[in-house]
């Protein structure tokens, strides 16, 4: 078996994260109906706390997903090409990852604190600081990044070796 | 810059970027970036981007994806349908292409249980084939029955339906719905086409006569194998269409009934709750992934005028407004060659769905269209997700070319049912016109 990495651990943690999210979204969803139609007591947050793990399902799923190679993505293309070729997109595919994980991870940062320094607040039924939200984004993309320059030095060994 | 010139750009850029192999998630925020940093004013329009990768996919309206694929997953890893599929197998006489009827019977079943074509067609595929290949048939007609799995996303409950009416905007639980009787007319044209073809081409389906069982047995079977099956399909389609629960509640409900379902039939145990789970959240987090540049794709289009520029030139147009339709629809059919679904509704919803509702149609009948072109989106070649799902579960000795070849007639029956959904609307639209919501 392959030894797990620490970068590997945090990636399949955030991912049993997402799983339980995903199966306390179930159990809220049939709380919500058993209050409403049983107890006739609705429970306010319920929808809200769902669309909040709906988010945060995705984002700390994305990494785990990407290192499994579950990112749907269109290889017609590059299948026509020779290895060589495809190991150069393969490149310019994780490069690119790189670039605009980058980015999000950016300016997810600069609008995290800018939330947080003017307080700004996500006001539905519940009042949560909105930067808990965009600092997922952050947490998010900057693993999404990690994994990418991973597969792109994976890449790049297999293009020198080649050469 | 004229919106023309805009509307070239982004797409072609977008197309481009999946041509280069690029995780279409990557492609949509690539473009999201770009366009937003062009046309927003640079840093503080990026800015705005993760706000709205934040609302795009935090939406109670998305909450029903990945419950409906959970009950599929589950039902899917736990195997109590294996059992239902032997029970129909004792139900039907000796009839041309037995087993690829058995297939398109259990498709159908399955399809009322689960949101989620690639499970249906991976059960269906790892099922049957085998047994097909035992007696004989020929590949041209068991990989293509087999494949019928895809009706999964037609028949509610779908994820797919949700996604699609949460980016048209329209009512989910009346899409899902609509769904019903055009999902059990492909059905039947698939029916039909398996006997048609195995009458004349008897070779490709050797007949053989099947074991007889008792009618005790056989009732039996139906009252423990299919008929509890029926508390699914009340929870999750019943309520919805008299209205009683929302479908976030349904697929709750749903998501518990077939638990419970499960744990009855003594199969439910820790490794099958991981497996599901674990299956679901790929197929969620890579929908959801896309759907983070959903907003921001819409607000550019609609920034740069695009969205309007091309609404206002199909409308000027001196066609038919039918006509206008079988464009949109055969312009899909070609995006869903090579694209992924959720991606297809991303880049043609903002511009199709304001030309829709300007030549007067009814959204929820050119959302059902959408549907069925989606479902065959997933069987054509080179870029059909079931066909991958298909080429992992079939024998080493089946070429790609064998599964296109057999896939191809269903996929055309697919396009005639299309046609006849589009000349006879209420095939769509009858069910929903007793929906309030």
């Amino acid at each position: 078996m392959e030894r797990k990495g620490i970068f590997d651990r945090i990636i399949d943690f955030m991912a049993f994260l997402a799983g339980v999210l995903l199966v306390c979204t179930v159990l809220i969803v049939c709380l919500e109906i058993f209050m409403r139609y049983f107890v006739h007591r609705p429970q306010v947050w319920s929808v809200e706390v769902c669309e909040y793990f709906l988010f945060g399902i995705a984002f700390f799923g994305a990494p785990w997903l990407l290192k499994r190679g579950g990112h749907v993505n269109v290889d017609v293309v590059i299948e026509h090409m020779g290895e060589k070729g495809q190991n150069y997109m393969r490149l310019l595919a994780a490069a690119t990852g790189i670039i605009i994980s980058a980015i999000i991870c950016w300016f997810s940062l600069v609008t995290s604190w800018e939330c947080y320094s003017t307080g700004v607040i996500e006001v539905k039924t519940l009042s949560v600081p909105k930067h808990y939200f965009l600092i997922v984004i952050f947490l998010g993309y900057l693993l999404l990044l990690f994994e990418f320059a991973r597969q792109f030095f994976k890449h790049l060994r297999a293009v020198r070796r080649k050469e | 810059m004229e919106w023309w010139t805009f509307l070239l750009l982004i797409v072609g850029v977008f197309l481009l970027l999946l041509a280069a192999g690029l995780p279409v998630f990557l492609a949509f925020t690539i473009v999201d970036v770009l366009g937003i940093y062009f046309l927003w004013g640079g840093a503080q329009g990026l800015c705005q981007l993760t706000h709205s990768i934040f609302s795009s996919i935090s939406s109670f309206v998305l909450l029903p994806v990945p419950l409906f694929i959970l009950m599929g997953e589950l039902l899917f890893h736990s195997g109590v349908f294996v059992r239902a599929i032997d029970t129909l197998d004792k139900w039907m006489g000796r009839i041309p292409g037995r087993l690829c009827l058995l297939s398109v019977g259990g498709a159908t079943l399955f399809s009322t249980l689960s949101g989620s074509s690639m499970g249906t067609t991976a059960m269906l595929g790892s099922l049957l084939i085998p047994e097909m290949e035992q007696r004989g048939y020929h590949k041209t007609i068991t990989i293509g029955s087999c494949m019928s799995g895809s009706l999964a996303m037609i028949i509610p409950p779908s994820a797919l339906a949700v996604v699609l009416a949460s980016l048209a905007d329209i009512s989910i639980g009346k899409l899902l719905i609509a769904g019903f009787l055009p999902g059990l007319l492909m059905a039947v044209l698939y029916v039909f086409y398996i006997i048609l073809r195995c009458t004349l081409q008897p070779s490709i389906a050797p007949a053989y006569t099947p074991k007889k069982f008792s009618w005790s047995e056989k009732i039996g079977d139906l009252v423990k194998h299919v008929v509890p099956f029926g508390a699914i399909i009340f929870v999750v389609t019943g309520l919805i269409f008299a209205g009683l629960a929302t479908p976030t509640e349904s697929a709750g409900m749903g998501v518990v009934t077939t638990a419970i379902l499960i744990a009855l039939y003594k199969r439910m145990n820790w490794s099958i709750i991981k497996k599901s789970v674990e299956a679901t959240l790929q197929i969620t987090v890579m929908m959801f992934m896309i759907l983070t540049g959903s907003t921001a794709f819409s607000q550019i289009l609609a920034f740069t005028g695009a969205s309007k520029g091309l609404v206002e030139l199909v409308v000027s147009f001196e066609l038919s407004h039918l006509l206008i339709v079988i464009t949109m629809q055969a312009l899909l059919v070609i995006l869903g060659t090579f694209m992924e679904q959720v991606s297809m509704m991303m880049i043609t919803f903002p511009i199709f769905m304001p030309i829709v509702r300007a030549i007067g149609f009814d959204p929820i009948w050119f959302g059902l269209l959408v549907l069925i072109n989606m479902e065959v989106g997933m069987k054509t070649p080179p870029f059909g997700l079931c066909l991958f799902v298909m080429k992992g579960v079939v024998s080493a000795d089946t070429s790609t070319m064998d599964i296109y070849k057999s896939v191809s007639p269903f996929i055309l029956i697919d396009l005639v049912a299309m046609l006849i959904i589009i000349f006879f609307p209420p095939i769509a639209l009858y069910l929903p016109s007793f929906m309030k919501y």
